[in-house]
């Protein structure tokens, strides 16, 4: 497959475009802070939602303090919350061909925590990306720059990958939101605090 | 527009002027970045002590309270990925202690970007305020507004710049400064002659008490600059805006002052040049600063005086300790000795031109003027 370059919204079928994805790595990276301050802690997480647009329940947000839903058809490989270390900082591993048939949609959301008493933004952070990777092929299918494109989001809805006429389409969303965490929790019918 | 921290904007490929203005004194430098965000070389560093960059792109103009850089963005060498700019404070200060601090980009005097620094907690005391980088083929503005609570030193390594002591043999990056401790220093020439010898007086218009405003010299104080001078021949000159004696560079007494601004929007303070071709022709210089309007109060005025010299790391000297109903102030002299510069702190206040006059044995004879 050809690396696809998606604009915001824009919609690919996985199964045409690159058929043989069957693992979905979602990348999330960062550079440790060089500056004194409070260190930069990014969030990757995900919703597993039903075709109502809610989760099924509260286990479907895979986040840090909870690394595996839907048997261990997505994983979390873990929190960072420094960005030390080369490459993703932080990765969420999806088994498409695992995942329950009522998970309709999965979308990806990265945040900062604690971003507002800190008074951070993403324009802040050297080095920020998220991108969606095909695990087995290692070909990234769309990259997304923090740093530079979202500089003045603390978090953003970044991918959703979802179900039509049986087979995956993907779509590179790309939308800041404002809020943090608990208010795409509240979005997604999940009650955090 | 306005950015706020992490924001960032594109910019024309144009010639810009970032300035960076303040409510207190702050030394503000560039820094010209490649691969990886670090400097190639000393060279790459735009401050007090180097106020052009080799390729002369980059030029710092005015200091202290209003610094701005003019570059010709289109010039900019093709390996130059970045051009950071920063603010530092001395030693126990911090940045917070500015109250205000500002980075503006600007094109041929409209303002394309203003960042306004929020100056709540600010505990560094080297900040890095914004960055002209390269993407995508086009120059980009980003408020950057991090640092170093260490300092100049952590701020340069953090750019790659080796900083050894006061002694590196290229770039000092301190200052000189001339206090109660080191009252005096020689200075010989770098090749042939002193250039042109550059003095600045700058200082805090308004009132601490009431919080600081920069533009409105009405309710504060302005000072003016001044000189004796006394060439070989014997000649002595005051020059000073009072009685509209602004000197010469090209004759004597070699000293010239710019014109007093009084209209308010000057934030760079004032200006006297020697013309240091003619310093063989002049046996002293002493400078001084009175108080024109205002009450006398030299600890919040905080007047500083800087002299650049060509190829000379600045002279710092500070108005302090000030006789608060006296309303001059004696600064410093610079005295010829055997063809070298002799620059001599003397930081001695007087009620009048004349008693300072009759406590150096000067003997010029005295009547009240007005500008």
């Amino acid at each position: 497959m050809a690396t696809v370059s998606l604009s915001k919204g824009g919609n690919v079928s996985l199964t045409k475009t690159d058929p043989t994805m069957k693992k979905v790595l979602v990348g999330l990276g960062w550079d440790a802070r060089s500056t004194d301050g409070q260190d930069f802690d990014l969030d990757a997480s995900a919703f597993l939602l039903g075709s109502t647009g809610k989760v099924r329940s509260p286990e479907d947000f895979v986040f840090y303090n909870n690394l595996r839903a839907a048997g261990d058809a997505i994983e979390h490989t873990g929190d960072n919350r420094t960005g030390a270390g080369d490459g993703d900082d932080e990765s969420l591993k999806v088994n498409l061909d695992t995942l329950p048939t009522d998970v309709a949609k999965i979308v990806f959301v990265v945040t900062i925590h604690d971003a507002t008493v800190r008074n951070q933004n993403f324009g802040q952070v050297t080095g920020a990306f998220i991108r969606l990777v095909n695990e087995d092929s290692g070909k990234e299918i769309t990259r997304f720059d923090l740093s530079e494109d979202a500089s003045t989001e603390t978090a953003m809805l970044f991918a959703e990958l979802y179900r039509q006429n049986g087979e995956w389409k993907f779509k590179a969303v790309g939308q800041g939101y404002k809020g943090g965490l608990s208010s795409v929790c509240a979005e997604y019918g999940v009650s955090a605090n | 527009m306005e950015l706020i921290q992490g924001g960032n904007a594109p910019v024309p490929t144009q010639p810009l002027t970032i300035r960076v203005t303040s409510g207190g004194n702050v030394d503000v430098s560039a820094f010209r970045l490649y691969q990886n965000n670090r400097v190639q070389d000393d060279i790459d560093m735009v401050f007090y002590g180097q106020p052009c960059s080799d390729d002369g792109v980059i030029i710092l103009e005015g200091g202290s309270l209003n610094t701005s850089f003019n570059i010709n963005l289109g010039a900019i060498q093709e390996s130059v990925q970045k051009i950071a700019f920063t603010a530092t404070v001395d030693g126990n200060q911090v940045i917070g202690n500015l109250q205000t601090l500002k980075i503006q980009v600007e094109q041929s005097g409209n303002t394309l970007i203003t960042c306004n620094v929020p100056m709540n907690g600010r505990n560094e005391s080297a900040l890095i305020l914004g960055e002209l980088y390269r993407r995508n083929a086009e120059w980009k503005f980003r408020f950057v507004s991090q640092g170093f609570n260490g300092g100049l030193k952590p701020l340069a390594e953090h750019f790659g710049v080796e900083v050894t002591d006061e002694s590196t043999p290229t770039i000092s990056l301190q200052k000189v400064t001339l206090s109660k401790d080191k009252p005096s220093i020689s200075l010989t020439k770098q090749g042939d002659k002193f250039g042109k010898i550059r003095i600045n007086l700058n200082w805090h218009r308004g009132s601490p008490h009431k919080g600081f405003s920069l533009f409105k010299r009405d309710n504060g104080v302005d000072l003016d600059l001044g000189a004796f001078v006394r060439t070989k021949d014997g000649d002595r000159t005051v020059v000073q805006a009072l009685g509209n004696r602004f000197g010469s560079m090209n004759n004597t007494p070699f000293v010239e002052l710019q014109d007093d601004d009084r209209t308010g929007d000057s934030t760079n303070g004032e200006w006297l040049f020697i013309n240091g071709e003619q310093w063989e022709n002049i046996s002293e210089v002493l400078i001084f600063a009175f108080i024109y309007e205002g009450v006398p109060n030299w600890e919040s005025t905080d007047g500083v005086v800087i002299m650049h010299l060509e190829g000379q790391p600045p002279i710092e000297t500070r108005l302090s300790e000030g006789h608060s109903s006296r309303g001059l102030c004696a600064i410093t002299r610079l005295i010829n000795n055997g063809g070298a510069i002799k620059v001599e702190r003397i930081n001695r206040y007087f009620t009048g031109h004349q008693q300072m006059d009759e406590a150096f044995d000067w003997g010029f004879r005295w009547k009240a003027g007005s500008k």
